[in-house]
Order: structure tokens, then C-alpha cells, then sequence
């Protein structure tokens, strides 16, 4: 696809889970190709298989949870089959995900940095003073003011917002090629939603990162995304471009989809200029507000 | 209720635990019942001659210090026993529901205080309670009684007192409240008809506890004395010879009790499953 | 330093407790029917020491006065003596507490180093033979009578096996105790040096200690189980894998110090409840502590020292729910900064 690389290939994935009602066939046959630097969004209802197929490629499937066919590829050397089941195993490295809720995602009885701390001792060794300085590093790069003082700071003490960036610094810590981003602004106030996609935005655009969107919130997916797929019952009903998507739906699911979207393509050029404009206000004429 | 009896049935046939539990407290009630008839010896006879037997075709749990009949003595002592931890736990049930109930509906004072006098009960260890309450009420078979309802009185008030709190804002009580009932009838009428599943539950698992905790007082010497049958009693009076080895004289009736408890807890398991299968471990 | 102002204030809404105690036990001493000062005199009093007993209580003032009298009295270490040994009842009580508390504390000991691994192996691994053998063995232990299971013990360590000496104290008949530092007579014997002493020490408050920890597993074990699988299904978790942290880092930094949490509580009940539970296991075993103590003073109508030990023993509750609290503090900084 317009000479870009693929990281990510997955061809025909089954995925059931055992549960004491029976068996559920979450995922049923599942094509998708995910290219290097590109931002693509899964979209679909709740139970539309759009989070297993993430937590498939990053090994984090749950353990009654089974793939009974297919592949799962990256970088060209195959992570996951029905013999090498993609559950319990440490996700490939380069490949990071961040949750919804960030606040029960973070440890609530250690401090934040600590935690960013713990995942560089992942990557590689260093004294501890670097580590520290590290983080500390990663915490402003996130846009965490006062990252400094924050450091010593305990998630209840933080806002969802922050503990949403904390979050992404401990994924982003981990050098990722793609960034899996499963709901990461649902439930946050919409101030602090704009704040946390345009961070991430932002880390897309300065490391080159792919980026995967999961969300039910189709007017995210058309704003941020190049490409969007379309699951509906554990099945791919539609995959294309964000334009295409929109304005020649194909699939009949995805047809209402759009249809019952309230996101209209224009307003989302207004808001950008009107995001302008009162952050030149706020800097100008409300200069002692702490932010976040 | 016919539905509720083709569930209770239903869950009892899963697990076979329960089931066995149900029919061994069957058991128990019957020989509690009948227990001085189907005895084969006198439970106070004392026979010289015949002290410190071990088990033998004659005497299935051996004989005494004094020549009395272990089998017969357990036997009997279920009544005793059962009675005691029964009138106890019905005291407890009684009182602690009602002050329950008021503190759970009422909240405000009503609730600091309760709380607050439970919460001091509490602070006792049963044993040591027991024991101040003997000293200072007399050594009898009632004060035991008593203090044991007393020491479990707390749980029941917690556990009424929150059931009710839950319920008091239902629909079906302000559908009540509104159709011009008194408070009191409110709570005692309908709420309380509600919270018996869940209180029959600490009932039944409470049950056990009792029993334990009087054979247990029995044991060091409150409440039952010798030559009374009891199981707590038996054990006690059976400690000194199992140094010497005569084993019998303790360990059947310990063994006895702890039977009794287990198939108590279980069957509080059991019932816990029936009625509210979500609590389930 | 938050933990300073957490002490304080915990210290603060355990006094109420405290009232309540000396309250009940005032009660159970002067306010029920009969002659508080013929129970305390002793049945073998004089009438001049009734007398003297009933001045020194006031009993003679309205019942406000007597309690505050009461407290009083209290608070100046005064619990009243003992009228068969002559001796201030404080001084008995403090005389045994050292081996009540060494044998319980040990059992404690003991049970948490079994309860908590098999707690955290059940949930890593549930379903296994580990689980299901730790589910039998703990509802076992919780079922039997601790007094019944004390006496098993006894049968068949020391009578049929020989393995630990026989119930009748803390230390052999022929050997003289360490000397006195704290009371505990482990402790006492490693700082004297006395490593043979020791060991003796460790042989006869074993089957005790015993008794009381298997006791003692099935709460702490499935306190340990549920909040184990409680804390690894949760989401901080699920971003540890997510971040590729090494097991033993999910599992004990991560996930055991979250779930640790409730298990304090749960300690602190059992210790609490472990206290009470003394009583009977002091008489199977002759162990020289303060439950023997009050059940010796019971059989011989010595109410003085049986009021004393229960007002001890209430106290000491308070004083552990207090100290659990404070833990609770230390190990989540959610608590502790509440202030």
C-alpha cells in the first residue's frame, strides 16, 4: 500500500473463548494488515471483536481464550498460530498498548515514576540516577507540568488525564513501532480528550510511530485516522480509507454506522482554529492557571 | 415455593457435599432427639471394674475414668449440646435482629449507638467474656447460654442491620410507606419477612460456631459440670490420660464435635448456594 | 510524618473503644446483683477485709463516682490484688503475659508462613493439586476444635511418635529459664547466647504454636487466595504484561503488596481471635500464661484477677486493632494520606 512497509499481518484469525455458558466465537475469520508509520482505526460496537484482535498481536489474550486458526505475523516472523497460542507470552518488543481507565491501569500504591522507572529497566541498564532522569525526561515529554515534584506523586492524587499520559510514557518508554490504543479517551472530559490525542498526535508524527485507534466513537476514528476497519461480530466488515469510509460506504453495516454519526468532516476544521485561539487567550490573559 | 424447592433440590444434587451435609444433620437432629432412648448404656453409670477400657465390641468408644460408657455419653450429650448451642444462637438471633433492624432503618443515633455497643462487644474475646460474665454471674448451664448469645448477638445485628439498609429504599417499602403503614409495621412486616433467607444463612453457619464455642467453655470448666454428659466436658476430663495413652477418652468425643461443626458449616455453605448463589466462593 | 498524624488520629477513635471497655468491665465488676466486695474479697475473707475492699472501691458512693473511681484506680496500675496469691493483679498478669503472647505470637508465625505462599500458589495456580490440597487442609483446620486438635497433636507428636516432649511448660523441669530481658524465653535464650537453651525452648512451645496456626490458616489463606485473584485480574496488572515486566516483578512487587492489603486486616482479626483461643490451649498444654492464670483464679473464686485479665485482654485488642491500622497506613499510601 503506497510503498509502505507492513509491520503487522494477520490472516485469518479464529479466536474462542471458553466460558461457562458455552462457547464464544469472538473472533471469526479476521484479515488485517497494518502498515509502518500509519494510524488506523478499529471501530464497531461493543463485543465486536475489536480489542481481541489487539491484545491477539500483544500475546495479552486472556487464558480461556483460544486462536483456532490463522497467523499472526510482524516484521515478518510469524508471533502467533494455533500451535504458539498468543496468551501469557511477553508482547514482541517495539509494540505498546494503553488502556481505558487510566487510573485502575496504573499501580495505586506506587509512585508514578516509579512505575515509568519499571518499565526502562525493561529496555536497558542503567544507574539509577538515570533511570530516574529518564522518566522524569518521558513525564515532560508527555506533557506533565512539573514532571519533577510528579514523579513522587500516587495515582489518586492525579487526574485521569495525567494518568492517562503517564501511561503513554511508560508505552512510549518502550520505544514502540506501533501503539495500540484501545478506548484511551473514553470517559474523559472532552477538553482533556483533544489534550491527550493531540500528545499522541504529536509522538506519531516525531517518532514515526504506527498508531492503532480502538474506539466506538466513530468521529475519533474519521478525525485522527488514515484508515479505518470496520468489525461488527468478531467479523471485518470494511476496510478503507477514512474518506472512502464516509462519503462510499459499502458495507450496509458500515452504511449505519455513518449514518448515525453526529461528527459532521467540516467542524473539525473549525475546532482546530478555535483550540488556537484560546490557547494564545489563555497564555495572554489567564497566565497563573496551573493547567491539567 | 415449589420453584424454590425444585432449585434447593437442584443445587443440593451439584454438590455432593452439601447433600451428604443435609443428611448427616439429619442424623444429628434425630439422635439429639432420641438419643437417651437409643443409648446402650446409662450415661452416668459408673462401674469400677470396667474403667479405662479401650474400644472393644462391648463398648464402641471404650470406658472411662469411672467406668462409664463413652458411645452412650456422646450419644446423649448431642441433646445437651445441640440445646445449648440452639437456645443460644435463637437469643442472639432474636435480639440482635431487632436492634438490627431499628439501627439499619433508623441510621442517625439509633445506629452510633448500636454500633458503638457492638462494636465494644466486640472488642472481647469470646472466651474471656464468657468467662468475666461466669465470674460475675454465677458458674450455671444459663449464664453459659447467655454469654454465648451475647458474644454472637454483634453478628447478627451487623448483618441485619445491613440487609435492611439496603432494602429501606426499595420500591416495594416506599410502595408501603406511602399506603399509610407505621414505620414499625414497615420494618417488622415487610422488610423483615425479606431478610430471613440471608439471616437463616448465619443461622445455619453460626450454628456450628456454637456448638464450638460451648463445648469449647464446657472444656475449661464453665457452665456444664461433671457427671454431666457433654462433649466439651468429655474431652476435658479425658485430657490428663492422653499422656498415659488412653486416647479414647478425649479424641472420640472431640472428634464428635468437630464432625458435628464441619457438617454445620456445610451445610451454611450449602443453604448459602441455595439462597444466594452469588456468594459463593 | 503522615504517618505520625494517621497514629494520631487512629490513637484518637481507639479511645472511645477503650471507654468502652473499662465500661463493661466496670459493669460485669460493680453493677451487677450481689456483693462486689465479698466476689473480690474472697470466699475465705474476714469481714474487716470486705470492709477495707468496700472503702477501697467506694462502693458505698453512687454508681458515677464509683466508675470514675474505677478508672482512676486503673489508670494508677491498680487492679486489685489477687486474694490467693496476695499479689497486685497487675503484677500477675504482667508476670505471664510474656508467655501467652511468645506462644501465640510464634503460632502466628508459623501460620503465615504456610497460609500466604499456599494463598498465593491457589491463585497463580488455581485448580491445581496445591489449591485443592490447601482448600482441604485449611477448612479442616478451621473446623476442628482448636482444643481437639491440640490434644491430636499431642497424641501423635509426643505420645505415639516422641517427637516434641511432653505438655507440661515452656521449658524442661530440670532446666532453669533464660535470663530475664523481654519475657520471651526464644528471645531471651539467642541474646544470653544460649543456643541449647534455645532449642529446648523452640521444642516445647512448638506443639502450642501449632496448635493455634493451623488454626489459624484458613483465614489467612483464603483472605491471601481471594485477594490474590482479586488484585491479578485487575487492570494495573493486565499494563504490566502489557509492559513486559519479568514475573517475578508482576507478581511479587505488583500484584502480592496490592493484595497483602487486606490480608493485615485479616491478620489482626486472627490475632485478636487467637488471643481468646489462649485459654484452652494453655490448659491442654499446662502452659504458663495469663489464660491458665485466669482460669486457675476462676476455679478458685478469685474474681479480682479474672476482672483484671478480661479488662487486660480487651484492652490488648484495642491496642492490636489500633497497631493493624497504623500497618494498613504504612503499606498504602491511601490511607495514609486521607489527613
Amino acid at each position: 500500500m503506497n510503498g509502505l512497509e507492513p509491520l503487522v499481518i494477520v490472516e485469518d484469525l479464529k479466536i474462542e473463548f471458553t466460558t461457562r455458558r458455552g462457547i464464544i466465537k469472538a473472533i471469526q475469520g479476521v484479515n488485517l494488515t497494518i502498515y509502518k508509520g500509519e494510524t488506523v482505526g478499529i471501530v464497531g460496537e461493543t463485543g465486536s471483536g475489536k480489542s481481541v484482535t489487539s491484545l491477539a498481536i500483544m500475546g495479552l489474550l486472556d487464558k480461556n481464550g483460544k486462536m483456532t486458526s490463522g497467523k499472526i505475523t510482524y516484521k515478518g516472523k510469524v508471533i502467533a498460530t494455533p500451535e504458539d497460542q498468543p496468551m501469557g507470552k511477553k508482547p514482541p518488543p517495539e509494540l505498546a498498548m494503553i488502556f481505558q481507565f487510566p487510573r485502575s491501569a496504573l499501580n495505586p500504591i506506587r509512585p508514578i515514576g516509579t512505575q515509568v522507572v519499571d518499565v526502562l529497566k525493561t529496555m536497558e541498564n542503567m544507574s539509577q540516577e538515570h533511570y530516574k532522569e529518564k522518566a522524569i525526561q518521558l513525564l515532560e515529554e508527555v506533557q506533565i507540568s512539573d514532571a519533577a515534584r510528579r514523579y513522587f506523586s500516587y495515582p489518586f492524587e492525579l487526574s485521569g488525564g495525567v494518568c492517562q499520559r503517564v501511561l503513554i510514557a511508560m508505552a512510549l518508554a518502550r520505544k514502540p513501532t506501533l501503539l495500540f490504543a484501545d478506548e484511551p479517551t473514553t470517559g474523559l472530559d472532552v477538553i482533556t480528550q483533544e489534550g491527550i490525542m493531540a500528545l499522541v498526535e504529536h509522538q506519531i508524527a516525531t517518532r514515526n510511530m504506527a498508531t492503532v485507534l480502538i474506539t466506538h466513537n466513530l468521529g475519533l476514528a474519521a478525525k485522527y485516522c488514515k484508515r479505518i476497519a470496520v468489525m461488527y461480530q468478531g467479523q471485518l466488515v470494511e476496510v478503507g480509507d477514512t474518506e472512502q469510509i464516509f462519503y462510499e460506504p459499502k458495507h450496509p453495516y458500515t452504511v449505519v454506522l455513518v449514518a448515525s454519526t453526529p461528527a459532521r468532516m467540516n467542524d473539525f476544521v473549525e475546532l482546530s482554529a478555535a483550540l488556537e485561539q484560546w490557547n494564545k487567550f489563555k497564555a495572554e490573559q489567564m497566565p497563573t492557571e496551573k493547567g491539567y | 415455593m415449589k420453584e424454590f424447592l425444585s432449585h434447593a433440590k437442584y443445587v443440593i444434587k451439584q454438590n455432593k457435599i452439601t447433600s451428604g451435609a443435609f443428611i448427616v444433620f439429619f442424623l444429628i437432629i434425630i439422635i439429639g432427639i432420641f438419643g437417651p432412648m437409643i443409648a446402650p448404656y446409662d450415661p452416668l453409670a459408673t462401674d469400677t471394674t470396667k474403667t479405662f477400657l479401650p474400644p472393644c465390641s462391648e463398648h464402641w468408644c471404650g470406658t472411662d475414668h469411672v467406668g462409664r460408657d463413652i458411645f452412650s455419653r456422646i450419644v446423649v450429650a448431642t441433646q445437651l449440646d445441640l440445646k445449648i448451642a440452639v437456645l443460644a444462637v435463637m437469643i442472639s438471633i432474636f435480639f440482635g435482629t431487632i436492634v438490627g433492624c431499628l439501627a439499619g432503618y433508623f441510621g442517625g443515633w439509633t445506629d452510633r449507638i448500636a454500633s458503638r455497643i457492638v462494636d465494644t462487644i466486640m472488642a472481647f474475646p469470646l472466651f474471656v467474656l464468657a468467662m468475666g460474665i461466669v465470674a460475675a454471674l454465677g458458674n450455671t448451664v444459663e449464664n453459659i447460654i447467655y454469654a454465648t448469645a451475647i458474644i454472637n448477638f454483634p453478628f447478627y445485628v451487623r448483618v441485619s442491620r445491613a440487609e435492611v439498609n439496603v432494602r429501606r429504599d426499595m420500591e416495594y417499602v416506599k410502595a408501603a410507606r406511602i399506603s399509610g403503614n407505621s414505620e414499625i409495621r414497615l420494618i417488622f412486616a415487610h422488610i423483615l419477612p425479606n431478610i430471613l433467607p440471608p439471616m437463616m444463612v448465619q443461622f445455619s453457619l453460626n450454628l456450628g460456631w456454637a456448638i464450638l464455642n460451648a463445648a469449647g467453655l464446657s472444656f475449661i470448666g464453665l457452665g456444664v459440670r461433671p457427671p454431666t454428659a457433654e462433649w466439651g466436658i468429655m474431652v476435658a476430663e479425658g485430657v490428663t490420660y492422653i499422656v498415659s495413652g488412653e486416647w479414647w477418652i478425649s479424641l472420640f468425643p472431640g472428634l464428635v464435635l468437630a464432625f458435628t461443626v464441619l457438617t454445620f458449616n456445610f451445610l451454611g455453605d450449602g443453604l448459602r448456594d441455595i439462597i444466594d448463589p452469588r456468594e459463593r466462593t | 510524618m503522615e504517618i505520625i498524624i494517621l497514629t494520631f488520629k487512629r490513637l484518637l477513635s481507639a479511645l472511645p473503644s477503650l471507654f468502652g471497655v473499662l465500661l463493661i468491665t466496670f459493669i460485669l465488676t460493680h453493677a451487677l446483683p450481689g456483693d462486689p466486695a465479698a466476689y473480690l474479697a474472697g470466699p475465705a475473707a474476714t469481714n474487716e477485709a470486705i470492709a477495707e475492699i468496700r472503702k477501697e472501691l467506694g462502693l458505698d458512693k453512687n454508681i458515677l463516682e464509683q466508675f470514675i473511681l474505677y478508672v482512676k484506680n486503673i489508670a494508677h496500675g491498680n487492679f486489685g490484688s489477687s486474694w490467693s496469691t496476695g499479689r497486685p493483679v497487675l503484677q500477675e498478669l504482667f508476670n505471664r503475659l510474656p508467655a501467652s503472647l511468645e506462644m501465640t505470637f510464634f503460632g502466628l508465625l508459623m501460620s503465615i508462613l504456610v497460609a500466604i505462599p499456599l494463598g498465593v500458589v491457589s491463585a497463580t495456580h488455581p485448580g491445581s493439586w496445591v489449591d485443592h490440597a490447601g482448600r482441604l487442609i485449611t477448612t479442616a483446620g478451621v473446623s476442628l476444635p482448636y482444643f481437639v486438635t491440640g490434644l491430636i497433636l499431642v497424641f501423635v507428636f509426643y505420645y505415639i511418635l516422641g517427637w516434641f516432649p511432653a505438655p507440661m511448660g515452656r521449658i524442661p523441669l530440670f532446666l532453669s529459664s533464660p535470663p530475664y530481658i523481654t519475657g520471651f524465653f526464644l528471645i531471651d535464650s539467642l541474646l544470653a547466647g544460649n543456643i541449647k537453651l534455645f532449642l529446648q525452648c523452640l521444642h516445647h512451645v512448638f506443639l502450642p504454636s501449632a496448635t493455634l496456626g493451623i488454626f489459624a490458616l484458613a483465614p489467612i489463606a483464603r483472605m491471601t487466595r481471594a485477594s490474590m485473584l482479586g488484585v491479578l485480574s485487575s487492570d494495573y496488572i493486565r499494563t504490566t504484561r502489557a509492559c513486559a515486566f519479568p514475573s517475578w516483578k508482576i507478581l511479587y512487587i505488583y500484584a502480592f503488596q496490592n493484595a497483602f492489603l487486606p490480608v493485615i486486616t485479616t491478620l489482626g482479626m486472627v490475632f485478636s481471635f487467637l488471643l481468646g483461643a489462649n485459654v484452652l490451649v494453655e490448659k491442654v498444654f499446662s502452659w504458663p500464661g495469663v489464660g491458665s492464670f485466669a482460669l486457675e483464679a476462676l476455679v478458685i473464686s478469685d474474681y479480682a484477677a479474672v476482672q483484671g485479665f478480661v479488662l487486660t485482654m480487651g484492652a490488648m485488642y484495642v491496642f492490636i486493632n489500633l497497631f493493624i491500622d497504623i500497618m494498613y497506613g504504612v503499606f498504602d499510601p491511601r490511607i495514609r494520606m486521607e489527613a
